[in-house]
């Protein structure tokens, strides 16, 4: 009998022990870790070229003249006082900013070259549109006798907007993300712009006034291939192989009407006067 | 028993007997089972003391070993760090300043040093005898003093002059150092040891003296380091390393008593405020336990040990037995811990008076939603509706104050007649006396209740609804719309604010109905009014309306169909406001028209006192004209102040006529472009009316609360039908009603799918506010409700982070138990910014600027103000606001941002409104078109709808011509940057929020109030000559941007004209400008670096080639500079050669003429506190200004 | 069925030991009989057979002769004893190990919990206030069984069956004492169990809905006769109350003299300790469940209908 008793006493201890049992959620695994460092880019000597050439169909738009009566040195600086903004020679587009995109190009780290010149002449950018790798310095130059201001606008950057009287020593600065592309400004001299690509990798370039680029030493892969001009936007070729130790040759051409570009305020301050 | 007795059986022998059921009973197996489990229960009792109850013992130690591995990992890598700043020149330059003052004064301090060792030693040796001696004499005296007996006092006398005359054995080290035999008396032994110590407080002070040199050069060398250095240093990572060694295992509470907080969070939490950023990635600390604080500032604002954790964040702050507990998210803790997308509700608790929390965005977001979604149109929530509560408590108040007056009067007839009949003169005097009394204290009381009269006008003019006034439907809508919009708001317009009220066609049929006839119309002379008020308007220029509404600023509160204009196809803009795509479909043109040119413009007044909308007869009958506004509020009948203005926060743009057309035009028009639109053709509305179902409407329009949002005949005073919302997230939950889905909740299931919710359980507020805000009808599930008990709360349009913003919200509106020392209850200044907040944010002011730091207003996430060209154009940055202007410029400006004279004023004179014409007008119209643009109105002909609305237009008899619209003062500018596309438009502040906005302005800048503007220098002639060079040299580019009044040079301007700044800015703030203008508004077309500073001398000078006549000047130029902005006058500016006349009145700031005046006005001049003042400003201006 | 609830109602560490007394109560009284039984054929035989009875001092069936006549308190009662003191600590430890003080949120005065229940051993109390008026269930039933039971060792005067496990000698006291016991237990059972929100009876298993709506009308006696009118509502309660101790004192009497033995002890009964015992039998023993099934059968609220208290 008594073993019965001891039975149910068991039992009920057993029972109580299952009551007791309260599990406590405690769910912290270890999240994945950002991006790996960066490792060293080895050429591989297997490296292609990509080049070819940017043409413009349809007529090419004239050019607005530019009065600058507002900056008498301006005024008397020479070269044509018109927008250069679309620059075509012979069905040939310039300024034309190449480059290519992959996540395969962003696992390796690049030598920067040195500084890239960025000059104000006759109250203009010279280049118009020119290519910096991250962390490559601009060199921002005024061989004008007047005082400009230097205003990259970037997104992904940082602003800057810094005052360059006349012979002051070159402003340099380095962008340190890749950012496709960066507006620059001078506030005093509204007509006065510049864009800067900001890339990664050294695989970009810019058309010359034939028109022509070409971006050498491509390790071989798929890329895409994006071909961008300020007033016609983006025009990106997916799918874009380069093979072992090839040169492609890739053109583009622009029409008049472009691909849908956010239209900023329709800012059409007087120094713009409609040629006729 | 057959075989005999028992007896007999005894004798029978049994060979198997059986056992004694007790005797030969064995308990030895029951008992070590027993006391086995007994045992083992021991072993359980004792495990679970330890380790069962406590598992933050093996989280700590699981901390501690991942920590110090993190440490050491990263203990190389600083020293790295620090070791190539300490190879930089800089630092070894400080260093070596550090070694040369030490070494200078090296010699002098080891001698001071020894010297003081040796006193320590003298000191030492002689403080024992010495004080013995001394004890024993105070004790004699004691002694003595206690004596009663005078012969007594002389024995003890003796006794200590003999004492004191007594040698008393020292030996003590002498300078040599070795020990010296002497017996002084006492006095002699006294002046010794305080020689002694005199001669080291001498000696210490000295070495002090000497270091001080080489310890601040020390402090100079270690900040350096410190600016530098990327993380810790090493050392401080190395004391983190050991800290980590000697690691305490125990429970880390944090105990705040005045607010009785006992948080242990600590205890599992530990990287929590650890230096180092810990984060649950592998390479970092790897568990989520761990991670430290995502918001570094929010710990140093509310530092835990004065707040604790629970107090933000929820949860039970005792708890160490587990994780459930210690988040107290278990049935009987009633503040679980806030799950990670409502954790800003904590903040709300103390911060619930605040309209903007800085850093709770979320939260802040909760509130603008309901605010601007109309939900305090239903629930009241405190503070919410201030403007709404303040009229009331005035009104009240006034009538409490008429009643004292009776009162007082009928006193002082009493009194008057108690003293004819007084019993004595004196008694007469006194009551006449108190009569005097009386009656002064009558106009102190009619003082106050002018006063309240104004404030009840001013309220009046800031109570606003969410919705608009469907009095003036018959001139607005079309008709066969509104049963369509009723049915389904989301359909016509998606996303609009207009909740989908779930009604029956009837219901909607009735309501339409009801709204219909109830809108002003109903009468001949209703009509007659309508269509005087609401002219027809000729068709204006729809290519110019689109570019002014692109850039004239409606996009910050409004949004658009992007194709309307040409940006992409998605919507774009602010959703303060209602999206216009489709407003062409449902609103009458000429309606339109007139609501662009002035919003607050209404079709007649309604008279709060008489319940009523007077109409022009109302007037007539006082033979006054059927005019009213800001200036003529008071009603014709009774005098009280009448409401004069819509109630919409939509301000006046100070359009022209023209302009007005065009964007109306734009509005109706843009879709017809678009292909394959077609008119949409609704279906025929005719019962609309019908009056019988006006009674059926009214009573479905009471019961959902319409007049909560909307302006409605009838229900002007109406109140909220909703629930208060204030307590909302501490009701108990039984008091939330979970209805049949209570079980649901309390089993996780999602009451829509059906499948279990994810984060299980959803019986607690987050999941009622959750559901609720979902689908309202959610807890009607399955319920069998008749008509007036059903639940009215309508389905609004949310994303699911809005949700999650409004959840946060409520759950935060809490009736907090804390005490109100920790909470934020603030005065003076912080208190003028709490306040100022709700104006900011009633009228969406971040829509267009940047007002809290850190936030985007709405233009500058639009498309077209990217890039350098729109940046030009966006509205100034007003984080620096309070900093930069005269509060009295502010207010002047706040109230008319056109700047306009009142001799403009003048010019612009009253029509009388209505559609006749007089002579004066269309020339005025003509000139306004034309500065607006090229006049080319009526080109085009409006949408066949529009035209089609036009025909239904209720109105009978509109007139046929252009009926002119109201003038506007300032129109067609801004005030002061007339170069901005984007227009600051009239509001109508009341005087109130005028107040509130400039206090909020100034408060949040810390700026005293009233201003007194510093003494401004007067230039000397020459110094004029100098600035002036400077202003016209080529490298100076200020007159390259900055207006200057000539309408050539202007038209390329993108910056303020000089001749505000006397009185629109201060110079403090303005030299800082001048310094780095990306300091104050980053981006700003303003360029930094205009000026270098000269070490030399200590001064700010121009960076670019001066004029030599600069080579002689030993001032600073910035502060030339200022002064002579300051000093700018309108002839001076016409000499700096841009021939700046001071323009046509249209163009020049009205407040440019005088503005030198501030300047020159007879101030005496204090060289020396004007230098002192300036190179205060200066020097704490380098500081940050040296860091790129 | 929501066994969910269920299972939550019964692991509810408040409700722990009326749980185990579902069990326990059973067993022990099933043990205590079988013992009686026991004696009961020993006294039988005893009384046929004087000699053994003189000889023998063992109270155990079936008695072998050969067994010790007689047994000490060491070792064979203390080692039970000691058995017994050893599995009590050890259920004790495991309890307090494994359930906590069933402690709740800090009580709000503005909202008392529903059901808001007594602790268990109150919860008979508790489920009396259904059945009777706050006056006659709270104050005058227990103080009436506290009375009863501190009177009946006076009302005892039965010289047998002391000190050993009886029935056949104790029918009327261990079956009276049984019937009160269960009958407790059981409303307690009904309180912990069958009481929901609203103090609504719930059949265990059946959820407990906040929102129940229940239709159910407790009219008094006189109301069902139509006599709605003071005094005679009183009178009329009065006379049912009336009737029913007459009936159920008959009962009574019935019972404590159903055999021989009873009718002897009924003889040693002084006028006195029967009418005690015949009151408190009928007011505490046959009165409430009376009233419970009167009140769950048929509905009646109260039988007797009295300005200043109901029955």
């Amino acid at each position: 009998m008594l073993k019965r008793l001891s039975l149910i006493f068991m039992l009920i201890a057993l029972s109580a022990t299952l009551l007791a049992a309260c599990g406590k959620g405690d769910d912290d695994e270890p999240e994945e870790d950002e991006a790996p460092p960066k490792v060293k880019f080895q050429p591989k000597g297997n490296e292609g070229t990509i080049s070819g050439v940017v043409k413009f169909d349809g007529p090419v738009p004239t050019p607005q003249r530019i009065d600058m009566s507002g900056d008498a040195n301006c005024a008397a600086a020479p070269g044509a006082k018109t927008v250069d903004d679309v620059t075509v020679t012979d069905g040939k587009l310039a300024n034309v900013y190449v480059y290519l995109k992959a996540p395969s190009l962003d696992r390796f780290s690049y030598d920067v070259p040195d500084a890239n010149v960025l000059d104000q002449q006759g109250c203009r950018y010279t280049p118009r549109v020119l290519g910096l790798m991250v962390g490559q310095t601009l060199r921002v130059t005024n061989s004008d006798p007047t005082a400009h201001n230097v205003h990259p606008s970037p997104r992904q950057n940082t602003e800057w907007n810094k005052s360059q009287p006349p012979n002051a020593p070159p402003i340099e600065a380095k962008f340190n993300r890749p950012e496709t592309l960066i507006p620059v400004k001078c506030n005093q001299h509204p007509w006065m712009k510049a864009h800067v690509g900001v890339l990664a990798h050294p695989y970009f370039a810019v058309t010359d006034n034939e028109g022509k680029y070409s971006i050498k030493d491509v390790p071989p892969g798929k890329y895409t291939l994006t071909a961008w001009h300020e007033k016609f936007g983006e025009q990106p070729m997916k799918d874009f192989e380069v093979k072992a130790s090839e040169s492609k040759t890739q053109d583009f051409s622009f029409g008049a009407k472009a691909a849908y570009a956010p239209t900023s305020l329709k800012v059409e301050p007087a120094f713009i006067v409609p040629s006729r | 028993m057959a075989e005999g007795t028992g007896s007999e059986q005894l004798e029978k022998r049994v060979d198997t007997p059986e056992p004694d059921p007790i005797a030969d009973r064995s308990f030895s197996m029951p008992l070590l089972l027993f006391s086995l489990l007994m045992i083992g229960t021991l072993v359980w009792a004792l495990y679970d003391e330890v380790v069962g109850q406590r598992p933050w013992k093996d989280l700590q130690s699981d901390f501690v070993s991942r920590y110090s591995r993190r440490l050491k990992r990263i203990k190389p890598q600083q020293k790295n760090a620090e070791a190539e700043i300490k190879q930089s020149d800089e630092y070894q330059q400080l260093n070596t300043a550090v070694l040369d003052a030490e070494a200078e004064v090296k010699t002098r301090a080891t001698e001071i040093q020894k010297r003081i060792s040796q006193i320590d030693r003298q000191v030492n040796d002689i403080t024992e005898p010495f004080q013995n001696a001394r004890a024993w004499i105070a004790a004699k005296n004691y002694e003595m003093e206690m004596t009663p007996s005078e012969s007594g006092k002389n024995s003890i006398r003796q006794n200590l002059a003999e004492r004191n005359k007594e040698p008393i054995q020292v030996a003590y080290h002498d300078e040599s150092g070795k020990v010296v035999e002497d017996d002084p008396n006492f006095h002699e032994l006294e002046t010794m040891y305080n020689k002694l110590r005199d001669e080291k407080a001498q000696l210490v002070t000295e070495l002090i003296k000497l270091q001080a040199p080489a310890n601040e050069a020390r402090q100079k060398r270690d900040k350096y380091l410190q600016d530098n250095l990327v993380g810790l240093t090493e050392q401080q990572v190395s004391q983190l390393i050991t800290k980590m060694d000697n690691f305490e295992y125990r429970i880390k509470q944090i105990h705040v008593a005045e607010a009785n907080i006992v948080d242990r969070c600590e205890s599992c939490h530990l990287g929590a405020r650890e230096p180092i950023t810990l984060t649950a990635a592998r390479s970092s600390i790897g568990r989520k336990v761990f991670v430290s604080h995502p918001e570094k500032d929010l710990l140093t604002i509310h530092d835990p040990e004065r707040f604790g954790c629970s107090t933000c964040h929820g949860g039970n702050g005792r708890a160490t037995v587990s994780a459930e507990k210690g988040h107290g998210r278990y049935k009987h803790w009633l503040w679980p811990l806030y799950y990670k997308e409502n954790v800003q509700a904590g903040c709300n608790q103390c911060h619930n008076a605040d309209r903007v929390t800085p850093m709770a965005t979320v939260l802040n977001r909760g509130k603008d939603l309901f605010q601007n979604r109309g939900c305090v149109g239903c629930h009241r929530y405190e503070g919410f509706d201030r403007d709404a509560d303040a009229l009331a408590t005035a009104r009240q108040s006034i009538k409490q104050l008429e009643l004292d007056r009776d009162a007082r009067l009928r006193e002082i007839a009493q009194t008057r007649l108690a003293a004819d009949t007084a019993p004595s003169d004196e008694e007469a005097t006194r009551l006449l006396a108190r009569v005097d009394a009386l009656r002064q204290m009558i106009s102190q009381i009619d003082a106050q209740i002018d006063q309240h009269d104004v404030q009840s006008k001013y309220l009046m003019q800031d109570v606003k609804r969410v919705g608009p006034n469907l009095k003036e439907m018959k001139a607005k809508l079309r008709k066969e719309w509104i049963p369509v919009w009723l049915s389904d708001p989301q359909a016509f317009r998606p996303g609009t604010k207009m909740p989908t009220f779930r009604l029956a066609d009837e219901e909607i049929k009735a309501l339409s109905a009801f709204l219909w006839q109830a809108a002003l119309g109903r009468d001949d002379a209703e009509r007659a009014t309508v269509s005087m008020r609401v002219a027809r308007q000729p068709v204006g220029n729809e290519a110019h309306g689109k570019e002014l509404f692109k850039s004239i600023g409606c996009l910050a509160c409004h949004s658009i169909d992007g194709r309307a204009i040409d940006m992409g196809d998605q919507k774009i803009g602010g959703d303060f406001a209602a999206d216009l795509s489709r407003v062409g479909e449902k609103a009458n043109y000429d309606y339109i028209v007139r609501w662009v040119h002035n919003p607050r413009e209404r079709i007649s007044p309604y008279s709060p006192s008489q319940k009523k909308d007077l109409l022009p007869s109302d007037y007539q009958a006082k033979n006054l004209p059927f005019r009213f506004g800001d200036d003529s509020s008071k009603s014709p009948i009774d005098g009280r102040e009448l409401l004069v203005q819509n109630m919409t926060v939509m301000p006046n743009f100070r359009l022209s006529d023209q302009d007005a057309r065009d964007i109306a035009t734009f509005l109706t028009n843009w879709r017809r472009a678009m292909p394959g639109y077609n008119e949409p053709r609704y279906p025929d509305a005719s019962f609309m009316d019908d009056t019988s179902l006006f009674a059926r409407g009214a009573k479905l329009a009471k019961d959902y609360g319409c007049a909560g949002c909307h302006e409605i005949r009838g229900y002007e005073d109406e109140q909220r039908i909703g629930t208060e919302l204030t307590p909302e997230g501490s009701k108990p939950l039984e008091r939330l009603d979970f209805a049949l889905l209570t079980e649901d909740a309390k089993m996780g299931v999602d009451p829509f799918t059906g499948k279990d919710v994810a984060r299980g359980k959803w019986y607690d507020h987050k999941g009622f506010f959750e559901y609720k805000l979902r689908s309202p009808g959610v807890y009607e599930k399955g319920k069998e409700r008749v008509e007036d008990q059903v639940l009215r709360m309508p389905n609004i349009y949310l994303e699911d982070q809005d949700i999650d913003a409004l959840t946060t919200f409520l759950l935060g509106s809490v009736v907090t138990s804390l005490p109100q020392s920790i909470r934020y209850n603030p005065e003076g200044q912080k208190k003028q910014v709490q306040d100022g907040w709700w104006v900011v944010q009633k009228y969406n002011c971040m829509g267009c600027h940047n007002v809290l730091i850190g936030q985007e207003s709405t233009l500058m996430k639009l498309p077209m103000y990217q890039g350098a060209d729109g940046k030009e154009q966006l509205p100034p940055r007003l984080t620096s606001e309070g900093a930069r202007v005269n509060p009295d410029w502010l207010l002047h400006f706040l109230n008319d941002p056109s700047l306009t004279t009142d001799a403009e004023r003048g010019t612009l004179g009253r029509r009388p409104v209505g559609p006749v014409r007089t002579a004066a007008q269309p020339a005025t119209a003509q000139t306004q078109a034309g500065t607006a643009r090229p006049q080319n109105a009526g080109t085009q002909e409006l949408g066949l709808l529009a035209q089609a609305m036009m025909q239904t237009n209720p109105i009978p008899g509109l007139p046929t011509q252009a009926g002119p619209l109201e003038p506007q003062p300032g129109m067609n500018r801004n005030g002061v940057r007339r170069y901005l596309k984007a227009r600051m438009p009239t509001f109508n502040f009341s005087p109130n929020e005028l107040q509130a906005l400039v206090n909020f302005f100034m408060g949040a800048d810390a700026q005293q109030q009233p201003h007194i503007p510093e003494p401004m220098v007067p230039l000397t002639a020459d110094e004029q000559g100098l600035a002036r060079a400077l202003f016209t040299s080529n490298a100076a580019p200020c007159l390259k941007c900055h207006m200057t009044g000539d309408p050539g040079h202007d038209a390329l301007a993108t910056a303020p004209n000089f001749l505000a700044s006397a009185e629109r800015l201060k110079p403090a703030w303005t030299a800082r400008w001048l310094l780095d203008p990306q300091l104050i508004s980053p981006g700003t077309s303003m360029p930094s670096e205009l000026f270098v500073h000269d070490d030399q001398r200590d001064r700010w000078v121009f960076n670019g080639p001066t004029p030599p006549a600069f080579q002689s000047y030993e001032g600073d130029h910035v502060n030339l500079l200022v002064r002579y902005m300051f000093q700018l006058s309108p002839d001076e500016t016409r000499r700096l050669g841009t021939g700046g006349a001071p323009a046509a009145p249209q163009t020049a700031p009205a407040t440019a003429t005088p503005a030198t005046a501030p300047a020159q006005t007879s101030r005496s001049f204090d060289k020396q506190r004007f230098d002192k003042h300036w190179r205060k400003t200066l020097a704490s201006m380098k500081g940050p200004l040296r860091v790129p | 069925m929501d066994w969910h609830q269920l299972w939550e109602i019964t692991t509810l560490p408040d409700n722990i030991p009326i749980v185990a007394m579902l069990f326990m109560i059973p067993f022990f009284a099933w043990l205590g009989l079988r013992q009686a039984r026991a004696n009961d054929r020993l006294i039988a035989e005893l009384e046929t057979d004087p000699k053994l009875a003189k000889t023998h001092h063992r109270k155990t069936w079936p008695w072998r002769p050969h067994w010790a006549r007689e047994l000490h308190v060491w070792p064979y009662l203390l080692r039970i004893e000691f058995l017994a003191t050893v599995i009590v600590t050890a259920i004790l430890f495991i309890w307090s190990i494994t359930l906590n003080a069933p402690l709740e949120e800090p009580a709000n005065p503005n909202l008392t919990m529903n059901p808001s229940k007594a602790p268990w051993y109150f919860l008979g109390l508790q489920e009396m206030l259904v059945y009777f008026d706050p006056w006659i269930a709270g104050v005058v039933m227990p103080s009436l069984m506290i009375v009863g039971l501190m009177a009946f060792p006076y009302v005892d005067s039965n010289p047998l069956g002391v000190g050993y496990y009886t029935w056949k000698q104790r029918k009327v006291a261990i079956g009276a004492f049984l019937f009160g016991f269960i009958s407790w237990i059981i409303l307690i059972i009904i309180g912990t169990f069958m009481r929901g929100p609203g103090w609504i009876w719930f059949w265990p298993g059946q959820t407990w809905d906040h929102n129940t709506v229940i239709y159910e009308v407790n009219r008094d006696l006189p109301d069902i006769f139509g006599i709605t009118t003071q005094p005679w509502k009183g009178v009329f309660g009065a006379i049912v109350v009336a009737i029913f101790f007459a009936i159920f004192g008959y009962i009574t009497h019935k019972l404590v003299t159903w055999d021989k033995f009873e009718k002897k002890l009924f003889q040693r009964h002084s006028l006195l300790q029967y009418l005690v015992f015949q009151f408190f039998a009928i007011t505490i023993l046959w009165a409430l469940p009376a009233k419970l099934l009167a009140r769950q059968l048929f509905r009646i609220k109260y039988v007797m209908v009295t300005p200043w208290f109901n029955i």
